[in-house]
């Protein structure tokens, strides 16, 4: 009779724990879901069509690949806390970033914050200016190097797929169909 | 015997499972919204439709008209709201009970600057339901939290060089769809962030830094951190608190 109050009480205690959010977590990044991440950096900057800062006068922003295609170096610590991990790369026009991202089950990443408030020095998601330059140097030293590449022209299809993509992310939103209310209700 | 008793006993694990699962899955029922400061009843099913007094618009910015034609503009702020426009019954009050006087008119461009840099800075965060009242983490914290941010943030508004940078003094388009979809946790941390903003306090002792982080930060700027609040949820996940410094 002990033997199952005890397995009992045992399971009840081990189902609880996720939920009490003391305890850390510490996972690895894999590299799917390193290519999870780049992906939806470059779909974010697709989807706030944010490509053509990428290539200003003078020279586009990272290595050059053609004269309408970049690959922009990412930066990614591979450890995840608590679902939560961390990426610095270049997000035009704001300049250099770091970024929160979140891992969901299924590898679904999910970009932290709002580009809209611009990253600033108050809050979690800010532009690396801000940080101490040694840190930041460190954290490109010591993460994974990774990269993602923006093209100046995606084609119509390229970009319903970004969309379609950003939704599932974003709980719906995706800023594309925002700006273009009209394009995105015609029917495909 | 002794099958049947170890049959029973994980019959009742797996119903104590299922609650627990349920208890964590469960969307928080909410029967009320706080609109203009004040609890207001929700009847089920009425706020979305309702709240839709924003729009996505081009570049233009041009003002729209709601379909109840209540003139708003961009500025999500720069709409008179009433209970009646929420679908809405104010508690234990008449229907269609004005809250104007409990929002931002377009007669006070800064305190909309100061409820939208409060909101930018902290709409994403969520008290946790299972603090108590009070304690860190709290729905009573976050309101604070908020309250020193609009300390500091009117501060750097006011200041010489209002330029610093924090968090825009204008909604991003996301919020705008969230409230256009009846968001109620978005409308209620706007509505917060309203009320921090009139709070006129001092609570910071004129601190004129802050910072939200993963974790409480020792200094900010070389100067010793003086408030701290959190742990809040943040709504993409992960825990957020709130760091003040001279």
């Amino acid at each position: 009779m002990k033997t199952p109050i005890f397995v009992s009480v045992s399971l009840v205690l081990i189902a609880s724990l996720p939920s009490s959010g003391q305890g850390t977590t510490k996972i690895r990044l894999t590299p799917s879901e390193t290519k999870a991440l780049a992906q939806a950096v470059q779909d974010e900057i697709y989807d706030r069509e944010y490509q053509g800062y990428f290539f200003p006068e003078g020279g586009p922003v990272g290595d050059v690949i053609s004269e309408s295609r970049t690959r922009v170096p990412l930066y990614v610590d591979p450890v995840v806390e608590d679902g939560e991990g961390e990426a610095i790369y270049k997000l035009m026009p704001y300049g250099e970033v770091l970024r929160l991202f979140h891992v969901h089950r299924g590898g679904k990443i999910v970009l932290d914050g709002d580009p809209e408030l611009g990253f600033p020095a108050s809050q979690p998601n800010r532009k690396t200016v801000y940080m101490e330059d040694r840190e930041v140097n460190r954290m490109k030293r010591d993460w994974l190097k990774s990269s993602f590449e923006i093209d100046l022209s995606p084609t119509p299809e390229a970009i319903q797929d970004v969309v379609r993509r950003q939704k599932q992310r974003t709980g719906g939103f995706s800023a594309w169909e925002f700006a273009h209310p009209k394009e995105s209700k015609k029917p495909q | 015997m002794a099958r049947c008793k170890l049959i029973a006993s994980s019959l009742l694990v797996l119903v104590l499972l299922s609650l627990s699962a349920a208890a964590q899955s469960e969307p928080i029922s909410e029967q009320y919204v706080y609109f203009g400061g004040k609890r207001v009843d929700l009847a089920p099913g009425t706020i979305s439709p309702r709240l839709k007094l924003y729009s996505s618009v081009d570049d233009d910015r041009e003002p729209f008209a709601d379909p109840d034609e209540h003139l708003c503009t961009y500025s999500a702020n720069e709409c008179n709201f009433t209970a009646e426009d929420s679908g809405i019954r104010a508690e234990g009050e008449a229907n269609a009970e004005t809250t104007q006087s409990q929002t931002p008119g377009t007669n006070n461009p800064k305190e909309v600057e100061l409820q939208d840099v409060i909101f930018n800075e902290t709409g994403g965060l969520r008290a946790d339901p299972k603090a108590k009242p009070g304690s860190p983490g709290s729905t009573e914290n976050l309101h604070d939290a908020r309250v020193a941010i609009a300390e500091i943030a009117e501060r750097v508004l006011g200041s010489s060089h209002p330029e610093r940078e924090q968090a825009p003094h204008s909604l991003t388009h996301e919020t705008v769809r969230d409230l256009n979809a009846g968001n109620k946790d978005v409308a209620r941390a706007l509505d917060d962030s309203l009320r921090a903003a009139r709070s006129r306090s001092n609570t910071t002792n004129d601190a004129m830094h802050f910072r939200t982080g993963r974790h409480k930060f020792k200094s900010l700027y070389g100067r010793k951190g003086t408030m701290y609040f959190g742990p809040f949820h943040d709504v993409t996940g992960g825990r957020r608190y709130l760091t003040v410094a001279p």
